[in-house]
């Protein structure tokens, strides 16, 4: 069954343009959106929540525009990329809210069932507004599944998420995806996507550039080096645990935090863990400022464009 | 749907500042009938509806827009309209909603602001003429507001307050064809207090201007959210 249909589908914004002549069909299961930032996989992913109309082309989900068609939305969640949500709310009050629009008929059992889902029944009552990335990422989720929706759309759910964390993140959509939900998931970091299904969509400037199995564009990703930015109140332990890894390049203290270049981001990822837990290191933010990705699609494209 | 988006609106207003400042800023008529009432002979009570008025017409200016169009506005310019468009809602459920919670706050706090400054300058209730007015103004300045903050997001407050202090209010003082554009001069016909060179005339005609020009606004606030894309 298509659950979503691109054909030549674009988007401009303005004169910027963010997805080019795109065509492209999604059947089912957890589908990885790769590309580095402002590649439009955001734009992608705003089109298939009904956020954005095609400039040019068509775009349907389940048969129908979800642009136009309100109904068809009730089979979507969409969790989006920017942190700004309703923060005065406490999260069950914000899920609940959100299930309640979805047109859910017990809203405030489905939210709760949700946020125990994502792993958030100890902080439920307590407001948005003092919650970490991580508990913010888990509540976005919550938001997206809380009326049971067949297809989930969620763009960057990994950004800024501390390692313990993202390990369960990446088990409770992984899930998800076995409980028979169709996944899209964006990122800038393969790693990331890896973690969570070997199908992906290769975006770059606009345009869909591949698709299918995880292992080539991994081979050509693992030749540049993968940036990892962890900010936490003991740069120099994570420094100390990791300077004698053969897989780092290098490392680089800035002020309360620590960028690490490393050929192997897996076991890095790993060990980075490892230190977090062993040593009680707070992490505030993990980020991969993977510019290098726009080098390997450069590359793939041969400078065509 | 609607009542949804309402109620979440209030808890989020009542959690919030604006309530405290809008407060503030509805009980300056009532300093300046303390004034006024300590300034004056009491011959001249019968004076003071139309200073009020003319300290009230800021208030309306003013308090709908904190609400409204901060609202409307915060939720487009902070992106998380998303969430309310993700859901299967009409887009006018959106405008609707925050109508619906915001308007009659608006419009109590003016409200309260008027009859507390007509009680203490004149020693009566307010004439439930001018009750009317007030609120037909407050609630048609929500409409403005709404437009206002749904065109412009990110300055949707100040654009409205400038709109209503730069456009509505002066040309309800100039006395041409113009002043029919007004809400404050509208509102002030309504609530049957004096205006220079015009004779009380019957109540329809301005309660059905303010109505449109209400309606208008909200028309434009409509339109332009049925085409936004977040």
């Amino acid at each position: 069954m298509t659950i979503v249909a691109a054909e030549r589908c674009s988007k401009w914004y303005g004169h910027v343009l963010g997805i080019s002549d795109v065509t492209w069909k999604l059947e089912g299961g957890i589908v990885g959106l790769l590309g580095p930032n402002g590649a439009g996989k955001s734009t992608l992913i705003k089109m298939m929540a009904g956020l954005l109309r095609p400039s040019r082309g068509a775009l349907t989900v389940f048969g129908k525009s979800p642009f136009d068609d309100v109904g068809v939305k009730r089979r979507i969640g969409y969790a989006p990329e920017h942190e700004k949500t309703w923060d005065t709310l406490t999260a069950i009050e914000l899920v609940t809210a959100m299930a309640e629009l979805a047109g859910v008929e017990k809203p405030k059992a489905a939210a709760e069932r949700a946020l125990v889902e994502m792993g958030m029944q100890d902080a439920m009552k307590r407001r948005v507004k003092g919650f970490s990335k991580g508990m913010r990422q888990r509540t976005k989720l919550a938001t997206a599944i809380a009326h049971d929706p067949d297809f989930l759309l969620l763009d960057e759910p990994l950004t800024g998420v501390d390692p313990v964390a993202r390990i369960d993140i990446v088990e409770r959509i992984k899930k998800l995806g076995d409980a028979g939900k169709t996944i899209v998931v964006s990122s800038h970091v393969l790693y990331e996507i890896e973690a969570l299904t070997r199908e992906i969509v290769v975006i770059y400037r606009g345009q869909v550039l591949a698709e299918g199995n995880v292992y080539e564009i991994r081979k050509l990703i693992d030749q540049h080096p993968h940036r990892i930015r962890v900010e936490c109140d003991q740069p120099h332990a994570i420094g100390a645990a990791l300077a004698q890894a053969d897989h780092v390049a290098r490392l680089v203290f800035e002020r309360g935090a620590v960028l690490i270049e490393t050929r192997d981001p897996d076991r890095c990822y790993d060990q980075l863990a490892g230190a977090v837990l062993d040593a009680g290191i707070t992490v505030s933010t993990l980020s991969s400022p993977d510019n290098n990705l726009g080098a390997v699609f450069d590359y793939l494209t041969g400078g065509r464009r | 749907m609607i009542g949804t988006i309402a109620r979440v609106t209030l808890k989020r207003i009542s959690r919030g500042q604006a309530v405290w400042v809008a407060l503030g800023i509805s009980l300056i008529p009532v300093i300046v009938a303390m004034v006024l009432r300590q300034a004056a002979p009491a011959s001249d009570r019968a004076e003071f509806t139309l200073d009020l008025y003319v300290v009230e017409m800021f208030v309306i200016a003013i308090v709908p827009a904190l609400f409204v169009a901060s609202s409307i506005g915060e939720e487009i310019e902070d992106k998380t309209i998303t969430y309310l468009w993700s859901r299967p809602l009409p887009r006018w459920h959106v405008i609707a909603g925050k109508l619906v919670a915001l308007a009659p706050i608006a419009a109590a706090l003016v409200l309260v602001g008027w009859l507390l400054a007509i009680q203490i300058a004149e020693d009566r209730l307010a004439p439930l003429s001018t009750i009317i007015g007030i609120v037909a103004a407050s609630l048609a300045v929500s409409f403005v507001a709404a437009g206002i903050g749904t065109l412009a997001p990110k300055h949707g407050m100040a654009l409205t307050i400038i709109y209503m202090l730069l456009f509505d209010v002066p040309i309800g003082e100039i006395p041409a064809s113009l002043q029919v554009l007004s809400i404050t001069h509208q509102a002030r016909l309504l609530a049957g207090i004096a205006v220079r060179g015009v004779r009380e005339t019957d109540r329809l005609a301005p309660a059905i201007t303010l109505a449109v020009l209400g309606g208008v606004w909200l028309a434009v606030g409509l339109w332009k959210i049925r085409r936004t894309e977040a």
